[in-house]
């Protein structure tokens, strides 16, 4: 959930570099990513959606990282779904607030190209590790 | 002296008997009427006298002056001087003779009497002149003495008065009737009444609206009520009607033990209550600045940084890409010539990776600048955590994180007694970190360095001073100092220039100063205070 094209594009041709073959669907705003998990407005029809993990930024229009975190974390459907915020602040207060709302990585865009690529192969490493609750393995 | 009065018959019979008679002779009316006078009075050397009277009063004749002595009741004699008349009928026939006469002896007592206070009088005439003439004098001295304290009343009375209308706070009295008794040149200038419209006035309602006049009977009342009134801050009205922001006094007025009335002092504390106006929204106007430059701070860093992502990532991946271009280029080059080759080449391995070094440095540059301007707001919200903290102890573990620059150079670092102070611990590790790189770095190359670090503790303050030899900073450079992103001196050293703008505002959050003294090529001396911080109550000092 990314609103800035370059950076969607950026962590998808790493996710992909670093080894993840996942689909990957990018969505531009907060309301898209409800309305694609909710299988709701531009995704009407296409059933609810059971992604395996959410990258999340927070700064967007239409509806922010905070509200979207908020929502799926109270709703039954939805609040499994592992969250890892990807922003570019690391400011302490907004780190702690989305962990309070229940997200389970904060992670902060690095400018370094590397430090970048390392985060994210670290998340398709907690990718590989982690087990789904519904068993299903990655 | 009622006159004695009686008539009597032709034979001498008294028929009527005044009560002066009663009291010259000693005989009532009842004793003396129906008595013939030669009975009682008349002594025996006067009775043939006495009797060719009478016939000669019936005859009409009329007499005055007549001297007798006669008795009286008590058997004693009395003088007196008589006046003998006839009585007549509607047709003049004398039907009585009457007698009026005058107790002699009274008369010569009277007289004695009377020349006695006489001399009396004259004597007292002579006292009292004597005592007048004295009096006088006393009085004279009186009226002089007098006239001089009149002259001293009326200079203390002018003098008062100056005092009065000198003073620059509006004086006003009032009598125990709250009627104004006295008002003041600056109360003429407060209020814009004169002294005469004013004095007799009831001052409550004088310089008062609806709003504040029960206050200001509240005041009177409490002031003639010997409750004096200290510096009330309040509201009353000039005589055109707008208010005036004033400090109110009032006590009792003593007169030997009573209360005679009340003195009221106003300030004009309008300019005062202005700049406090003024100061509150500038204090405001601060604050929305503040908050705006910390929201401006978390914007600049958030969604300056957003754009950064894409240059850095983005450069990399046409890294990336041109390293791809080369490995397949390597197998399609056979079918270039020279110049194509040579072309290709330099596009591919100077141009760029020259393109891709300077886009990274300065993307590179501006995350650091991005990173400092976030660092120094987040300087101003952190909570600060007293507590105490050794100072010497802490100089000593940053001089051992700075040995590689320090051994890097011939140095002798001296480390003075550093008091222990009540502070916040990040904060004093990242000044005395940042002054002490700052010497360690910026050390002369020409010879061996020095750098001390000391400490004086007065009351609840503590000066601290790190001094160097190095190679100081120049005077035209020396407003840069604390400013942010401003670096002066040769630019051979890293940083952003964000280290000493964050030592000011961490010494400024703990209360302190801090100010360099420095020469170019002798050395730098920093020195700034720190204030203990209060423990209790976790005073965040923010």
């Amino acid at each position: 959930v990314e609103d800035d094209l370059g950076h969607a594009r950026l962590i998808e041709k790493n996710l992909r570099r670093s080894g993840i073959s996942n689909q990957i669907t990018a969505v531009t705003d907060g309301q898209q990513a409800l309305d694609y998990l909710h299988g709701e407005g531009a995704y009407a029809g296409s059933g609810r959606a059971s992604p395996l993990l959410v990258l999340l930024d927070l700064n967007m229009p239409v509806l922010d990282g905070f509200e979207v975190l908020k929502r799926m974390k109270a709703d039954e459907d939805t609040r499994r779904i592992p969250v890892i915020i990807l922003t570019t602040t690391d400011d302490e207060r907004e780190v702690s607030r989305c962990y309070d709302l229940g997200c389970n990585v904060y992670m902060t865009k690095p400018v370094d190209y590397a430090e970048f690529s390392e985060a994210i192969r670290k998340i398709g490493l907690f990718l590989s590790v982690v087990t789904i609750p519904n068993g299903e393995e990655v | 002296m009622p006159a004695c009065c009686w008539t009597f018959t032709r034979d001498g019979t008294i028929v009527d008997w005044n009560r002066a008679c009663t009291e010259v002779y000693g005989w009532t009316a009842e004793e003396a009427v129906g008595k013939r006078m030669y009975d009682l009075m008349v002594q025996e050397r006067y009775a043939q006298r006495t009797e060719e009277l009478v016939a000669a009063v019936f005859a009409g004749g009329r007499f005055e002056g007549l001297e007798f002595e006669d008795l009286r009741a008590d058997g004693t004699k009395i003088r007196v001087m008589a006046s003998e008349f006839p009585l007549r009928d509607a047709d003049s026939s004398v039907v009585l003779g009457a007698c009026v006469q005058m107790d002699l002896t009274a008369r010569t007592l009277v007289q004695e009497a009377r020349e006695q206070a006489w001399r009396d009088l004259e004597a007292l005439v002579a006292r009292r002149t004597a005592e007048l003439s004295a009096v006088n004098a006393k009085l004279a001295r009186q009226v002089a003495e007098r006239q001089r304290a009149e002259q001293l009343n009326e200079e203390r009375r002018l003098f008062l008065q100056a005092v009065l209308d000198a003073a620059p706070d509006a004086v006003v009295t009032l009598g125990a009737d709250r009627r104004i008794t006295a008002w003041n040149a600056a109360a003429e200038r407060l209020f814009g009444y004169r002294s005469a419209e004013a004095i007799g006035g009831d001052l409550d309602r004088l310089i008062t609206d609806a709003d504040t006049y029960e206050e200001a009977r509240g005041y009177t009342k409490s002031a003639l009520a010997l409750q004096p009134v200290s510096h009330a801050e309040t509201v009353r009205h000039h005589k055109s009607g707008s208010p005036v922001d004033v400090l109110l006094s009032a006590a009792p007025i003593y007169q030997e033990d009573e209360c005679i009335g009340a003195v009221a002092v106003y300030t004009d504390i309008s300019d005062i209550k202005r700049a406090e106006e003024r100061l509150a929204r500038y204090a405001n106007e601060l604050e929305r600045a503040n908050e705006e430059i910390k929201q401006f701070a978390y914007i600049v860093s958030h969604d300056l940084r957003a754009p950064l992502v894409n240059l850095k990532g983005f450069s990399a991946e046409l890294r990336l890409a041109v390293e791809e271009i080369q490995s397949v280029l390597g197998v399609a080059q056979v079918h270039l010539d020279d110049v194509q080759r040579r072309r290709l080449r330099y596009a591919l391995e100077e141009d760029v990776p020259e393109a891709l070094g300077f886009i990274e440095s300065s993307v590179g540059r501006m995350d650091a600048f991005i990173d400092a301007v976030l660092r120094l707001s987040r300087l101003g919200r952190r909570v600060l955590e007293p507590e105490h903290i050794d100072m010497e102890g802490l100089a000593r573990r940053v001089l051992d994180g700075l040995a590689h620059e320090i051994g890097a150079r011939d140095t002798e670092v001296t480390i003075g007694p550093l008091p222990v102070v009540v502070a916040d611990r990040t904060s004093m590790e990242q000044v005395l970190g940042n002054l002490l790189n700052n010497a360690a770095k910026y050390l002369a190359t020409d010879r061996p360095g020095e750098i001390e670090v000391w400490g004086e503790r007065e009351g609840n303050v503590t000066t601290f001073h790190v001094r160097d030899n190095g190679r100081g900073i120049a005077d035209a450079d020396m407003d840069k100092v604390f400013a942010p992103f401003r670096r002066a001196g040769p630019q051979d050293q890293p940083g952003e220039g964000m280290g000493l703008p964050y030592v000011d505002t961490i010494v400024r959050r703990h209360g302190g100063r801090i100010r360099c003294e420095s020469e170019a090529g002798i050395g730098t001396t920093f020195s700034f205070t720190i204030v203990d911080q209060s423990r209790e109550g976790g005073d965040s000092v923010d």
